[in-house]
This record gives structure tokens, sequence and C-alpha cells, in this order.
């Protein structure tokens, strides 16, 4: 990767225009977030139980959501990325689908699939006497059905880019599939990797439409930060100062999650 | 000499085969025990591949032949990558590939083969150390890592880099890659080493070093070696004996040096940079005895009409003839009574070894000085009387 100065004298003059706007766009509302914010009622606002409650449970399903995402996504890219054949195109596009898909839309779904009448879940209640839908689980479950596409197809990229040379040459050192897996096709994959886990974990912390529609907002059970806000903005038990309380929060927890995912720089890029 | 000398006690591998384990190639059996010995048919695309090989421990047996003669796919069915229609592939007794013979089919995966692969890109671990690159082998034979560096450090003490042990690939230039490629790739005890041209993408000095490299440890660590190419340098410096490739079939094989200077086959002559021309021998009447073929006409020795009367005497029949000769060796000008002589017209002109390279009448190259052709103003179109000494030329029956 080189970092010296872009040459912008190639670019047409022009463009520095729409360039400004779309800065513009992306960067001042959050600016006015910033600005908004009452300095004098916002360490109370941000230290509030609800406050607490809501992030504490956000970043636990996010992180759990996270993990789930890597335990199943990870075994998916792999398999993906060394599939050919019509099969694994149709699954390519039905493993994006939930990415162009509006959340709420993925809610709907969800519920038809385990809801306490669901294909699914009808039996599950049956049998098991579990009911998944508007319980701290049911979070968790539309956190990854939305956040999995992202590690999927982040990582099966990047294992795609690398190719199969690597794992022969492996192969003829004498090393097994898992010791290939282990240490040669993951850590050259770990770039993909440790971007889409981010990404995963960025958009099951901002996880609301699914969330809103398959497990609802009940306080410290179902209500994360994006509900609470939600809920905080029409005037549902708190205040609109603390639904800006809790956007910064939200904002500055995103801030940190991509620090430290620029921070943490696994080995080099492949074929660097 | 070799490291693998001094490999130290090693851990209880794990559930892998023990292929890889050092018992398991001790030097105690004879040499022809553990030689490979592969004779496959392979057929892929347009190409259809069958080739015998055997090399014994030790020799480096080099397989040459232009892009798509099947060098790579020969190199790929003894590897395991490449699927076989019928045949064998064998180190010593252990058979690693059998398809469409009585026997049952065998297919050894490409881990449990115990055969290492050089290639064209070194294909080191980017994110490992030369060191850790080098102790891959040991450690996916269940060697503990501290043993496995030890045994690692010791051949990247053989090929030269011990210094620079703790650099990752992209620190390392490609002639030091392609060191700490062959250090690993042994230093996982193969039982047979393949090389797919893994000097051509190395400046001059480095290819020259590296070859010396892999001929002194083949040798050394007593593996039987097959060395893909299609530069004859590589074979001269490098190979024990020589198979030349051509379309999926072995026309050629024996001792590089004799088959490269009085190759049998026009391919081979090619790759040697020889000429080779084919033709029937005549006796004219009232004449000088000619060869003729590829479109000349070429005066030969008269001694070679006795000879042809001989044959005569044995065959009906034409007496077909192939002479080979250098492009260095002929001369434009005057006859002379001990050599092959006709005349060509120039059809190209190139730089060549020795100044220019005219190619004339019958693909027949001349090796000149720049001042010779300019002072017999050989430029295309220009028609010239050439010659060969005698001494300069291998003739044989075809």
């Amino acid at each position: 990767m080189s970092r010296g100065p872009a040459p912008t004298s190639a670019v047409p003059r022009l463009l520095w225009l729409p360039a400004a706007l779309a800065v513009g766009l992306l960067v001042l509302p959050v600016l006015a977030l910033v600005l908004r914010a009452d300095r004098a009622t916002l360490p109370g606002d941000v230290w509030s139980p609800q406050a607490r409650q809501a992030l504490g449970l956000s970043l636990g399903t996010a992180l759990t959501a996270t993990a789930c995402c890597v335990l199943l996504g990870v075994p998916l890219a792999l398999l993906l990325a060394r599939a050919h054949g019509a099969t694994a195109d149709v699954l390519r596009a039905l493993v994006t689908l939930p990415l162009v898909l509006p959340p709420t839309v993925g809610g709907i779904a969800l519920l038809a699939l385990l809801g306490r009448r669901g294909l699914v879940g009808a039996h599950l209640d049956a049998w098991f006497g579990v009911t998944v839908p508007f319980t701290t689980a049911a979070v968790v479950v539309a956190q990854v059905f939305v956040a999995l596409p992202f590690l999927v197809l982040g990582l099966e990229g990047t294992l795609r880019a690398a190719g199969t040379r690597y794992e022969v040459v492996a192969a003829t050192l004498g090393a097994g599939r898992w010791t290939t897996l282990r240490r040669v096709t993951l850590p050259l994959a770990a770039p993909g990797l440790v971007a889409g886990t981010v990404l995963c974990f960025a958009r099951a912390l901002g996880e609301f439409g699914a969330t809103a529609l398959f497990a609802g907002s009940t306080p410290g059970v179902t209500r994360t930060m994006p509900l609470a806000i939600y809920a905080a903005f029409n005037g549902a038990g708190v205040t609109q100062g603390t639904a800006v309380a809790l956007s910064l929060l939200l904002v500055v927890t995103a801030v940190l999650v991509l620090l430290v995912a620029r921070a943490w720089r696994p080995g080099r890029a492949v074929g660097a | 000499m070799s490291p693998a000398d001094d490999r130290a006690p090693t851990s209880a591998p794990d559930d892998r085969a023990p292929t890889s384990a050092p018992d398991d190639r001790a030097p105690t059996s004879a040499p022809g025990d553990r030689a490979l010995v592969a004779d496959v048919e392979v057929r892929r695309g347009d190409l259809a591949l069958a080739a015998t090989l055997d090399v014994a421990p030790g020799r480096v047996l080099a397989v040459l032949g232009p892009n798509g003669a099947g060098k790579s796919t020969l190199l790929g069915a003894v590897a395991g990558t490449v699927r076989v229609r019928r045949g064998m592939v064998r180190v010593g007794p252990r058979v690693l590939t059998r398809a469409g013979c009585d026997e049952p089919d065998v297919q050894v995966p490409v881990a449990r083969r115990a055969v290492g692969l050089l290639g064209q890109d070194p294909l080191v671990f980017p994110h490992l150390d030369a060191l850790e690159n080098v102790a891959f082998g040991p450690r996916a034979a269940g060697v503990r890592p501290a043993a496995a560096r030890r045994e690692a450090r010791a051949w990247l003490d053989a090929v030269g880099l011990a210094d620079l042990a703790r650099r990752r690939p992209d620190e390392l230039s490609g002639g030091q890659r392609q060191r700490v490629a062959l250090a690993r790739a042994l230093a996982a005890r193969p039982a047979a080493l393949l090389l797919d041209e893994p000097f051509t993408q190395l400046d001059v000095r480095a290819a020259a070093e590296l070859r010396a490299l892999v001929r002194r440890h083949v040798r050394a660590a007593g593996v039987p070696a097959v060395l893909v190419t299609h530069d004859v340098v590589d074979v001269l410096a490098v190979a024990d004996e020589v198979v030349v490739l051509h379309d999926g079939a072995v026309v050629e094989r024996g001792d590089p040096v004799a088959v490269l200077t009085d190759p049998v086959h026009p391919f081979t002559a090619a790759l040697a940079d020889l000429v080779v021309l084919r033709g029937e021998l005549r006796e004219p009447h009232g004449a000088a005895p000619v060869l003729v073929g590829a479109g000349l006409t070429v005066r030969v020795p008269a001694r070679w009409a006795r000879d042809v009367a001989q044959e005569r005497g044995r065959a009906d029949g034409p007496v077909r003839v192939q002479v080979t000769f250098s492009p260095g060796d002929v001369r434009p000008g005057a006859d002379d009574a001990d050599a092959l002589a006709w005349s060509a017209r120039v059809v190209d002109v190139e730089r060549g070894p020795r100044g220019v390279r005219l190619r004339t009448d019958g693909d027949v190259l001349v090796d000149l000085a720049a001042a010779d052709a300019v002072a017999h103003d050989l430029l295309p179109g220009a028609h010239v009387a050439l010659r060969v000494a005698c001494t300069d030329v291998r003739v044989r029956r075809v």
C-alpha cells in the first residue's frame, strides 16, 4: 500500500463539489448531534440506569451475535470460496439476500419461521416449550440474520483472492486439512476476517428493524440502544435529551470499534 | 553435511500417517528401494500424456519440453493434484497412485504422499518469517515447535540464509525466497522432490547459485528429484538424466550431454539450439552425392557415397539420414571438399549469440559475427553459399 499524497491533479476539479457535499452529508449530521447535546444533562443522561441498561444489552447481544456469525460464517465462507457450479452461485445469491432486504422484512420473516405459530417455532413451543420471539435470544437471532452476510461475503472475497496455491504447498509439506486451515488459510485471510467481523459487529450494534418486529422493545430484555433511542425520541419513558445522549454513546462505541480494528493489523496483506 | 542428520528427537507424531516421520525413510534400505517410478496416462483437455519415469535416490531427472508438452501435468500426476487415467506412481514399494490396473485403485492424498514441490513462484507463506516457513513441514509432522525451529535453522544455514531467519518474505529477494522454499521443501523430508521450473524467475546469478544448491542437497538428502524445465542450461547444470517431452510423449531420453549434443528428435535439436536437416542421400550420375530434403540440395563428401553404396547392399529404397550441426559452425563462402555445401536464401536477420543470426531456407540458422554478415552483404533475400565442415556434423540414419 502506498501512503504518499494522492495525485489529485488527475481528477477533474468539478468533482470537488459533489465530493464536498458527500463529506458534508456524512459528517455534518454527527457534528450537529454533538453540538445539540445538552452539556448540563449529558453526564446524567449517559449514565442513567436506562442508558446503561440499553448499552449493556446492546454490547452483550452484539458481541454474542458477532461470535455466532464467526462460528457459522467462517465455515460457510470457506465452503463458498472453494465451491464451483450453479449450486454455489445460487447459494451465494441467497446469502446476500438479507443484505438487500429491508430489516423489517427480515423481522417478519423471522416471525414466520420462529414465531409461536411459525414454521419451526410452533414445534419448538409444542415439543420443548421454547419460545424465541420477544426474548433476548430473539435480539441475537435478528442481529445474526442481518449481520452474517457482511462476514461471509467479506471473508469469501478474501479467500477467493488468496487462491489455493498456498494450501497446495502446505499439503506438499505434509499438512493435513485442519493444519492447513489453522496455519495457512485463516492467517492469510485474517485481514478479510477482521474487516468482516468489525462490519458484522457494527451492523449488529445498529440493528433496529428486525429486532423491533421480532424481539420487541422490552426494557432490560430486548430494548437495545437503537430501540431505546427510538423509544426516547417518541417520549416513551425517557426524554429527547436521553435520545441524543444515547446516540452519542453509540457513535463513540462505533468509533472505538473502528479504531481498534484499524490498530490491529494481523501479519501482512495477502500477496503484498 | 546435511542438516537432515542432526534431526532432534521428536515428540510422538499426532494422528497423521507416519509418512513424514524420520524413521520411515531412514537410509538403511538399498538405494533402489526408494526410487521414484511413474508410468502414467493422463488426459487433460487436448493433451494426452503418456510417460514413464524412473529416478534413483539422489539423482535429478530433467523433463525438457516446451509449454503445453505436458510437463506440469506429469508433475501434477506425481504430486497427486492431477487425476491419472491409467498407470501407477510409486516411491520405492509405496504406491502413491494406481489407476486402471488389475489391482485396486489407489490415490494417496497430497498431504500424505511426502512429495515435495518447488515451483516457479517460491510461494513462501507471507504471514510467516523465513524460519517459521522452513519449520512448517516438521511442525506439520508433529515435531514440537522448539525442535522444529532448531531443524529449520540448520536447513536455513545449509542454504546460506542463517542470518535472515527472522526476515519476513517481503524483506527477502527473489533468490532468497526461492532458497527459503528449497529449505522448506527439504525440511519436510520428502520421499521425492518435484522442481517445476524453479529457476526461471531468478536473475542469472541467483539462478546459478540455486542450481548448485539444488544439486548438492538432492544428493545429500538422497531423494529422487524430477526437474521440469524448458531451459537446456538447467538440464546441463542440474540433471543426471533427461527426458524430452513433446505433445505428451517422451521422444528422447538419456545422458544430458549426449542428448543435447547429438539429439535424435528435431524438437530436441531446436531446444539445444542446433540445426537438424533430414533428407534422402542420392547419387546423381557423374556428380557428387547429395542430401535432398527440407527444400535444399546439400552436396556431401564423396566418401558418404561409399557408405550409401554399402547401405544399398543391405536395404532397398532410399537412404534417409539426419545431419545435426550448430548454427555457429556454418560458414558463408567458398566450397570445401570435406564439407557439406549448399546455397540458400536469407529469410531474415536478427541478433544472435555471435553477433547476427541468419535464418535461411530450410530453417537453417547461421550464426555469424556482425562484420562477416556485412562483408558478405547478407540482407534478407540475399543468396548465399553455405558450408559446414564434416567434423562439425553428426550424421545418423533415420
